[in-house]
């Protein structure tokens, strides 16, 4: 390491220091981990991932934070052979912070990001990870991480084979039932059309909004099922009141299914609200 | 009947409970702002109503937040109070933490920060019960409101358009607080009136 790279992190390290609050970043153990023990051999995509590890009661944020703190981010150095793509959110908790609900990760999560990979070769990353975590208290953090991977076939690491299976069937699918919403007075009403018997099946459901304003993040969720659809009533949020005209977030959905709860979440993209 | 009564006692007794106890009731942009009453760092009683005719800014904070330190520590939310104060315009900064929780503190504690940060607020008030901040919705720390002439509610949200606690403030930032006066004063429509406010939750006790 050069004379300027040390004095960027000395810096880095003293506004973290006069920023933050000392030297707390054992608060989470983050570090960008990779699927495929190896770049592959042809062009074609492989999943990395943010990993955190937090202390018990510290919580990270979602992409949409609820009533306060903010979602972590991920600034990446270019790297000429891969496209980087999006974070894939995992379902978050909901954690409650006196009459604030916010919706983030307690204990661990992993972020997880696609790489397309478009030329063949050893793959370096370097991103400057960048969280909120709070518990009563917010401290924010950095820290730059990374990720190499040598030429390779690209197979499956083992090591962070379940990691990565756990996580991503917490990520949110397209959701591809018919589905509206309304926004009658001050309720947004979600109703999503089914067939009988998956209606049959759904214990429970809970609407995460995407967006600031769209609900009121603390108020209860109304869940009913008739004979077709299911229908969830909120309360609107200020967003509505000042004319924003879609509703987007996620929808998590619990159901029986051999005597166990699955567990499984929805992607909602922009539906109009409907009068 | 008497009953009646008792019972109708109760249920309003209920409702409003639950109404100051969730911080939800964020009130409307364009309707009159909650009227409240508060003490200040000096002791005495400031009341919303004693500034009727006045453009009124309220400043949720807890200065250790680092959001709040941010904004201090590189002069800005400063600098939006001397332009403010140019205007006329009564400036609250109001305090909601619950004793024993980040950011509360004595009303002497307040204004040596007021004198450390050479702050400029017309006052600061003291919500330890955390009140007035559930009366509005506060639920960040910095989390702004700005009232017309007229007591009507006419921003709220953030101070600025980069939610972060790093670094200086940046050429290109936008702030809402000083965009939205200047539309006031001018008498124009306020561009973005609503935005999502940004930071550590407000440390209300429950």
């Amino acid at each position: 390491m050069g004379v300027l790279g040390f004095l960027i992190l000395a810096l880095l390290n003293f506004s973290s220091n006069t920023l933050a609050a000392n030297n707390e970043t054992e608060l989470v153990k983050a570090a960008l981990i990779s699927e495929a023990i190896s770049a592959p051999k042809n062009r074609g995509i492989i999943w990395v991932g943010l990993h955190q590890k937090l202390q018990p009661n510290w919580h990270t944020y979602w992409r949409y934070a609820g009533d306060s703190g903010l979602p972590t981010q991920l600034k990446w150095k270019k790297f000429k052979n891969v496209e980087i793509g999006k974070i894939h959110w995992p379902l978050p908790d909901i954690i409650k912070v006196g009459p604030l609900v916010n919706y983030g990760y307690e204990n661990e999560t992993l972020l997880l990001i696609p790489l397309t990979v478009k030329k063949k070769g050893p793959i370096n990353l370097k991103a400057v990870a960048e969280w909120l975590v709070c518990r009563e208290i917010c401290i924010p953090q950095r820290k730059v991480l990374n990720l190499n991977l040598p030429a390779g076939n690209g197979e499956i690491n083992p090591v962070n084979a379940s990691l990565f299976k756990k996580f991503r069937r917490l990520v949110p699918e397209e959701l591809h039932w018919p589905s509206k919403v309304f926004s009658i007075g001050n309720q947004i009403k979600l109703v999503i059309t089914m067939k009988m018997d998956e209606l049959k099946r759904i214990e429970s459901v809970h609407v995460f909004p995407g967006i600031d304003g769209l609900i009121e993040n603390g108020e209860i969720q109304n869940f009913s099922k008739n004979k077709r659809n299911i229908i969830i009533n909120m309360k609107a949020g200020y967003a509505i009141e000042e004319g924003l005209k879609f509703f987007e977030g996620m929808i998590n959905i619990k159901r029986s299914h051999n005597g166990s709860l699955d567990n499984r979440s929805y992607r909602i993209n922009k539906l109009p609200l409907l009068k | 009947m008497r009953f009646k009564y008792n019972l109708l006692f109760l249920v309003c007794f209920v409702t409003n409970f639950f109404f100051i106890s969730s911080v939800n009731a964020s009130p409307s942009l364009g309707t009159p702002a909650p009227q409240f009453k508060g003490i200040n760092s000096n002791g005495n009683g400031v009341s919303l109503s004693d500034f009727q005719g006045k453009i009124v800014i309220l400043e949720w904070t807890n200065h250790d937040c680092p959001y709040v330190r941010r904004q201090y520590m590189t002069g800005n939310m400063q600098m939006v109070q001397v332009k403010a104060k140019v205007m006329g315009v009564v400036w609250i900064t109001i305090i909601s933490s619950a004793p024993g929780t980040q950011g509360h503190v004595n009303r002497h504690q307040a204004n040596k920060l007021t004198a450390s940060r050479k702050a400029l607020p017309s006052h600061v008030v003291m919500d330890p019960s955390g009140v007035i901040g559930k009366l509005y919705g506060a639920r960040t720390t910095p989390h702004m409101y700005i009232l017309d002439t007229k007591g009507t509610l006419v921003y709220k949200g953030a101070i600025d358009d980069k939610p972060t606690s790093w670094g200086k403030i940046d050429a290109g930032t936008k702030n809402y607080v000083l965009d939205a006066l200047s539309e006031l004063m001018a008498g124009n429509r306020i561009t973005h009136a609503a935005t999502q406010p940004y930071g550590c939750s407000v440390k209300y006790g429950s």
